[in-house]
């Protein structure tokens, strides 16, 4: 018989995946809001399949609607296991600074503590913040979390396309390798949300190392590895017809 | 009386490699002495494992063997020089050596195994091309990426080095757990400095520890799958006084034996990862503490 192995209790790492949804009045427009309910839903049971395949991970997912205010739907870092998207409505403006203020709050201790994989924060909007998206980013980078955080866009339609932007989308993102997902119909945003559950998730959630601080922008290592990007992600669901 | 020393080590490939089919990409190097007055080395180092990385297994290798092989050469040179000046040279030029060997021997390697197209066939760009005498491009160093973490005993003092994530522990004989290197905020979430980069030398921590000061029972050195296991340092610190336990209770032989499956199952119930550990024990600590003579009547 093996002797008891040495070391207090083992624990699964923490992993936060958190939907940064757009509930503003234009997501009214041609049913993009119901898209993006449809796809979030879509992807759920996707996402538990792929943390159930990790054991090593234990994956806590919340959502944030921004619209005239930011809040919590269905309460924060909810076990992807009990996850559940109830339908959200569209009205009013864009305040998305005060979303990502809110994010960097909350990703603190004991939300995550120093075992924790690098949180997921994905971005579903269809354009600009009317608020001061700069102090948001400069609140949730100036936490650690935030800056350990692997950001994701996927951008609604036609007006996510401007330069100004796509200036938001990069900024948020922070690394020139991970562009925004262009969905201009809905069988695209169901194909981004999907991808952004699944590979993203798959691949936050192995163990292997990525460089840190001035390294990561020396010798860039990308942060999604050994997952084929969706076709059509850098361009517009290729293929289809644009609606949005 | 001068301590003697041995050193044992164990390295497993995690249990999420295993599922995925991906290599071990740590590695552990020792060389326990052969006799008083050698230093005991030993080296552990943590392939990055990801897509870029895909010759991390090798890296890790490369890194351990370098350090104990060029640390060993200019211990032999400068072991006895003023202690003040180890540290000077430890900081400033050994591990310079110690990253410069291993660049060296990351060449030497693409040199006798070039990349092929299908390395690469995931990036957008072409392998490298490789010419003898001629510096690589980065994302070549990148390919063999690799933390390292080394410990020297010697007759005076313990050399303490680290650049990257894992961790260094030492016990004491009240069984006081301690770090002798600052754990870095930065290297949480796997994220971790490299020797890949050009800021290896300036993220290389050094520390050397007169042995007058206090002479542990136990040095530890693990790569982070090993306290990614655990929920906090707690459970982790106890890995080292339970390790220390076992080897007054059982002895080496024991925990040689078992090391492997421990470490194995700690990866499966726990972090996933690659878990690799190297231990420096004292012989002393383990002795049954030496009967007093009775007094004289």
């Amino acid at each position: 018989m093996i002797p008891r192995r040495p070391g207090g209790q083992m624990t699964s790492r923490p992993l936060h995946f958190i939907w940064l949804a757009d509930g503003s009045g234009s997501m009214r427009v041609d049913g993009k809001i119901q898209a993006l309910n449809n796809a979030i839903r879509e992807a759920i049971p996707h996402m538990q399949t792929v943390a159930r395949e990790n054991p090593h991970a234990s994956v806590y997912v919340s959502a944030v609607r921004f619209a005239d205010t930011a809040h919590w739907v269905g309460g924060m870092a909810v076990p992807v296991t009990e996850f559940r998207w109830d339908d959200m409505e569209a009205g009013g403006v864009t305040v998305l600074g005060e979303a990502l203020k809110m994010i960097g709050d909350a990703l603190e201790a004991p939300l995550s503590n120093e075992r924790a994989l690098p949180p997921i924060l994905a971005l579903v909007t269809d354009g600009m913040p009317t608020d001061d998206f700069q102090a948001g980013l400069d609140h949730l980078m100036a936490k650690p979390w935030g800056q350990k955080s692997l950001r994701i866009v996927v951008a609604i339609g036609e007006d996510a396309t401007s330069n100004e932007a796509k200036e938001i989308f990069r900024a948020f993102v922070g690394n020139d390798a991970v562009r925004p997902f262009q969905a201009n119909n809905p069988e695209a945003l169901v194909e981004h949300i999907r991808w952004v559950s699944t590979a993203v998730l798959k691949s936050v959630s192995s163990p292997s190392s990525q460089l840190s601080g001035l390294a990561s922008e020396q010798v860039q290592a990308p942060a999604i590895q050994g997952e084929a990007v969706p076709v059509g992600a850098e361009a517009d669901g290729a293929g289809q017809t644009e609606v949005w | 009386m001068a301590s003697i020393w041995t050193a044992l080590s164990a390295s497993v490939r995690g249990a999420s490699h295993e599922r995925n089919g991906l290599k071990n990409q740590d590695a552990v190097r020792l060389r326990n002495p052969a006799c008083v007055a050698d230093p005991l080395f030993l080296a552990v180092a943590d392939g990055h494992g990801n897509t870029r990385s895909f010759r991390s297994d090798r890296g890790s290798a490369l890194a351990a063997e370098c350090a104990i092989r060029v640390l060993g050469r200019l211990l032999r040179v400068h072991g006895d020089a003023p202690l003040s000046s180890i540290r000077h040279m430890a900081k400033v030029r050994w591990m310079r050596e110690v990253i410069e060997a291993w660049r060296a021997a990351v060449r030497a390697d693409l040199h006798a195994d070039p990349f092929s197209p299908l390395d690469f066939a995931a990036f957008p760009e072409a392998p490298p091309i490789i010419k003898p005498g001629r510096e690589i491009p980065p994302a070549a160093y990148l390919a063999y990426g690799a933390t390292l973490i080394i410990a020297v005993v010697t007759r005076r003092f313990i050399l303490y080095a680290q650049l990257g994530d894992g961790d260094i522990l030492t016990v004491d004989s009240s069984g006081q757990i301690s770090r002798p290197l600052k754990r870095y905020h930065e290297f949480y979430a796997n994220q971790t400095a490299s020797l890949c980069t050009n800021q290896a030398i300036r993220e290389f921590q050094v520390r050397i520890i007169p042995l007058r000061s206090g002479v542990p029972d136990m040095i530890m050195l693990s790569t982070d799958g090993y306290a990614n296991c655990f929920g906090n340092d707690e459970g982790f610190f106890r890995v080292a006084a339970d390790i220390l336990g076992y080897l007054r209770g059982h002895g080496t032989e024991f925990v040689g034996k078992n090391l492997e499956e421990w470490l194995r199952e700690s990866s499966r119930d726990g972090s996933g990862d690659d878990i690799t550990v190297g231990l420096a024990v004292r012989a002393q600590a383990l002795a049954p503490a030496p009967v007093e003579p009775p007094p004289a009547s």
